[in-house]
């Protein structure tokens, strides 16, 4: 009877070992950037830039499948002139009925534990969902790993048609057909969640 | 004969400026100043983000001016954060407050970012507590 007990004892705390060395995967190794930073331009030679800025994106970054979610808020990208934002925002958006923009996906090929200051590139396989319409995206990526901090950088090439955003006739010609995204995350490791 | 041509030109030509200054006016208006706008909602930081976290699409608070009150649990250089998620992102520079102080902060708020589950605000400057609040 004592002897079952012990056996018992031990199954409890390789119970509690395996739960805690679970707890400290999941909490330690999840990256989170709430400043994440992401720029659009749609400018045309010879008109008024037509770009904007969010520097408030999340980012979250999980080494145990690569996986990466970022998420934009719509009405924090800030133009340079208020008139353009406006109409970025009412008619070309509609960010009251599509307040978000979401990206999921996984840097493919990427091993934490390899990374460190050198620059390396990669491919970030994911979807992104603007307007409620999800388009698959691979943008390449740079990324490098500076003590807690992991940086991911990229740009990608979207087309309005692609999310269903029609551009008026009279404004055809001042906004390009083509729009580059960047986006500058630095995700700061074991914060945990 | 000369002079009314001069006066003609006069005319024109401040019919010209006029037009061009409110053209101006029309395609670059003034920002939003949101510290000088009314506010059109008051609640407590754990208001807000209770209201904000169950509205998926068409939020009745985003990008409208917000009073919120609560404690302060983080400063990360412009941006504060309240108790229960409330980040805001300050016009000024942080400064005579600290972790733990209450605050009530004006601001325009953005959204709720569910990844981080977090309210957004920006253009947020403080205002005196109330101490009613």
């Amino acid at each position: 009877m004592k002897g079952s007990g012990n056996v018992f004892d031990i199954k409890i705390w390789w119970g509690l070992l395996a739960g805690l060395v679970f707890l400290g995967t999941v909490h330690g190794q999840l990256y989170m950037d709430r400043e994440g930073v992401v720029v659009f331009e749609a400018s045309e030679k010879m008109f008024e830039p037509v770009k904007a800025r969010n520097g408030s994106v999340s980012a979250l970054f999980d080494p145990s499948d690569n996986s990466l979610a970022s998420l934009a808020l719509i009405r924090g990208f800030r133009f340079e002139n208020s008139l353009m934002q406006e109409h970025f925002n009412e008619n070309y958006i509609e960010s009251d009925l599509y307040p978000k923009a979401r990206f999921k996906g996984e840097i493919l090929d990427f091993d934490l534990e390899r990374a460190d200051r050198t620059t390396r590139e990669y491919v970030l396989d994911g979807s992104l969902e603007i307007r409620g319409v999800e388009k698959e995206i691979r943008p390449t990526v740079k990324v490098q790993k500076i003590g807690n901090i992991l940086s991911i950088q990229g740009s990608l090439t979207l087309l309005p048609k692609d999310f269903k955003i029609e551009i008026p006739k009279i404004v055809e010609n001042k906004i390009a057909k083509e729009v580059v995204v960047r986006f500058d995350f630095k995700l700061k490791g074991n914060e945990g969640l | 004969m000369r002079d009314s041509k001069k006066k003609w030109a006069l005319v024109l030509g401040l019919v010209l400026v006029l037009m061009a200054v409110l053209a101006q006016r029309f395609l670059y208006p003034a920002p939003r100043d949101i510290a000088r706008e009314r506010v059109e909602f008051e609640m407590s930081a754990r208001a807000l983000s209770e209201a904000m976290s169950q509205m998926e699409s068409t939020p009745p608070y985003a990008n409208r001016v917000v009073l919120t009150w609560g404690k302060i649990v983080e400063i990360r250089g412009r941006r504060i954060v309240l108790e229960h998620g409330v980040e805001a992102l300050m016009l000024d520079p942080v400064e005579n407050v600290g972790v733990g102080d209450k605050v009530t902060i004006k601001a325009r708020c953005v959204g709720y970012d569910e990844l981080l589950e977090a309210v957004r605000l920006d253009q947020a400057s403080m205002v005196p507590n109330d101490t009613d609040r």
